[in-house]
């Protein structure tokens, strides 16, 4: 039904098409665990119960964007080294991006993908484990094709950027491509290179921004990532201060 | 009370380092002796509230497992030769696959090694966390959607 024309070595060999269904991650993490090959890729017009992070949603209106899911079994990281996953999924994001509208696209920390300061892509990853290894990922992946209005938003499509619309198989294809290189990369453990260019890409490295926490609104310079993968930020008595992810959110400058 | 639900009771007990277990709740009350030798159920009507007649069209949305749950619950932990389930990371631990789903296990669940008993979060990961042991849960040891440090106890395990 459907077939991806791509010249990936393991990722969209299989694919598995659904008109209509509830997450494709759910599907995909059913498949994971009926022992399908890696790189089986789930993809979906549309989610009736579309999910980001978890309790949030993910709205996408149907035939006008990309929403699948990809089973990988990364069983190479030790748990410690789980971060790699949104270093590897972040970054082929923003390469596939770049190929439509360099140099704009970037990666919010932890795994998001920004164009121009708005959100264009977003990532759910969920894993499973066996003692301090990785066992099995599923890595769900949203991002905004040819949708054109984002009601209260601050999101962007690439018809949005681009001004032409765009097929949805070819954008999927060269989109498996990226992540497949680096997905690669990550198996042969280039960790300084996936870092290095994460930090090249991460949105507002190096400027100042605000930031609220539980201790209230703050602005603090943006260093980079820890291996962790906490934030890194310099506050404003100068001192350095690690966040992990959930205990600081961005305060966004309205963007009109 | 099912028949089911007493035997999975007596069970548990069974398996516990616990001699003796009495619960009353409003609807029975049970009375579990081990080196006795013999079993006491005796279903007493203590509040108005009769026990229902089993057989359908229950009234109350309250369904058969809930009080299933909360007959185990009062029975007191014994320390007594428990293992723990312990978080492999730092993040925050959930008892259920997504918001508005049961969680994966109660005290009194049975479960087996590999099984997914709650999901850590970290950085954006979610990751499930399996039982390393056959077993029964005893005790939930953190509050859904708490942060949890390293090798922190999450749930202790009653060990089949």
């Amino acid at each position: 039904m459907y077939k991806i024309f791509t010249n990936t070595l393991f990722l969209g060999k299989e694919v598995v098409y659904l008109p209509s269904c509830h997450s494709t991650n759910d599907i995909a993490s059913d498949l994971l665990a009926r022992n399908r090959p890696e790189g089986t890729v789930v993809i979906t017009d549309r989610q009736t119960a579309g999910r980001g992070q978890r309790g949030n949603q993910w709205n996408a209106v149907p035939g006008e964007n990309l929403t699948f899911s990809i089973v990988f079994r990364p069983k190479f990281l030790a748990i410690s080294e789980a971060f790699g996953l949104n270093l590897f999924v972040s970054l082929a994001l923003r390469d596939w991006a770049a190929s439509y509208v360099a140099p704009q696209a970037e990666v919010k920390w932890p795994n998001d993908l920004y164009v121009g300061g708005k959100k264009m892509g977003g990532v759910l990853i969920e894993n499973t484990l066996k003692g301090k290894q990785l066992q099995g990922s599923v890595i769900g992946i949203g991002v905004n094709i040819n949708q054109m209005v984002f009601e209260g938003l601050r999101a962007t499509s690439l018809r949005l950027l681009t001004g032409e619309v765009l097929e949805l198989r070819s954008s999927l294809e060269k989109l498996l491509l990226c992540l497949e290189r680096r997905y690669l990369q990550l198996k042969r453990q280039n960790w300084s290179g996936l870092w290095a260019e994460y930090h090249e890409f991460l949105l507002g490295r190096g400027q100042v921004r605000e930031f609220t926490t539980e201790a209230g609104v703050f602005s603090g310079k943006i260093l980079g990532v820890n291996k962790q993968g906490y934030l890194e930020l310099m506050m404003p008595d100068g001192s350095t201060e690690a966040f992990p992810h959930g205990s600081i959110s961005w305060v966004f400058e309205d963007p009109d | 009370m099912k028949a089911k639900e007493i035997q999975d009771l007596i069970d548990f007990i069974s398996n516990s380092g616990l001699d003796e277990v009495n619960i009353e709740t409003d609807s029975f009350k049970i009375s579990v002796k081990k080196n006795a030798g013999t079993v006491v159920a005796a279903p007493v009507a203590v509040a108005p509230a009769a026990p229902a007649p089993a057989p359908v069209a229950a009234p109350a949305p309250a369904a058969a497992p809930a009080p299933a749950a909360e007959a185990s619950a009062p029975a007191p932990a014994p320390s007594v030769s428990t293992d723990t389930i312990k978080s492999p990371m730092i993040g925050t631990f959930y008892r259920s696959s997504k918001p508005g789903e049961p969680s994966f296990v109660e005290v009194g669940s049975k479960v087996s090694k590999g099984q997914t008993v709650c999901i850590i979060e970290a950085m954006k990961l979610f990751n499930e966390i399996e039982s390393e042991v056959d077993g029964t849960i005893v005790k939930v040891l953190v509050d859904d959607a708490s942060p949890v440090e390293y090798d922190q106890p999450l749930f202790e395990v009653q060990p089949a």
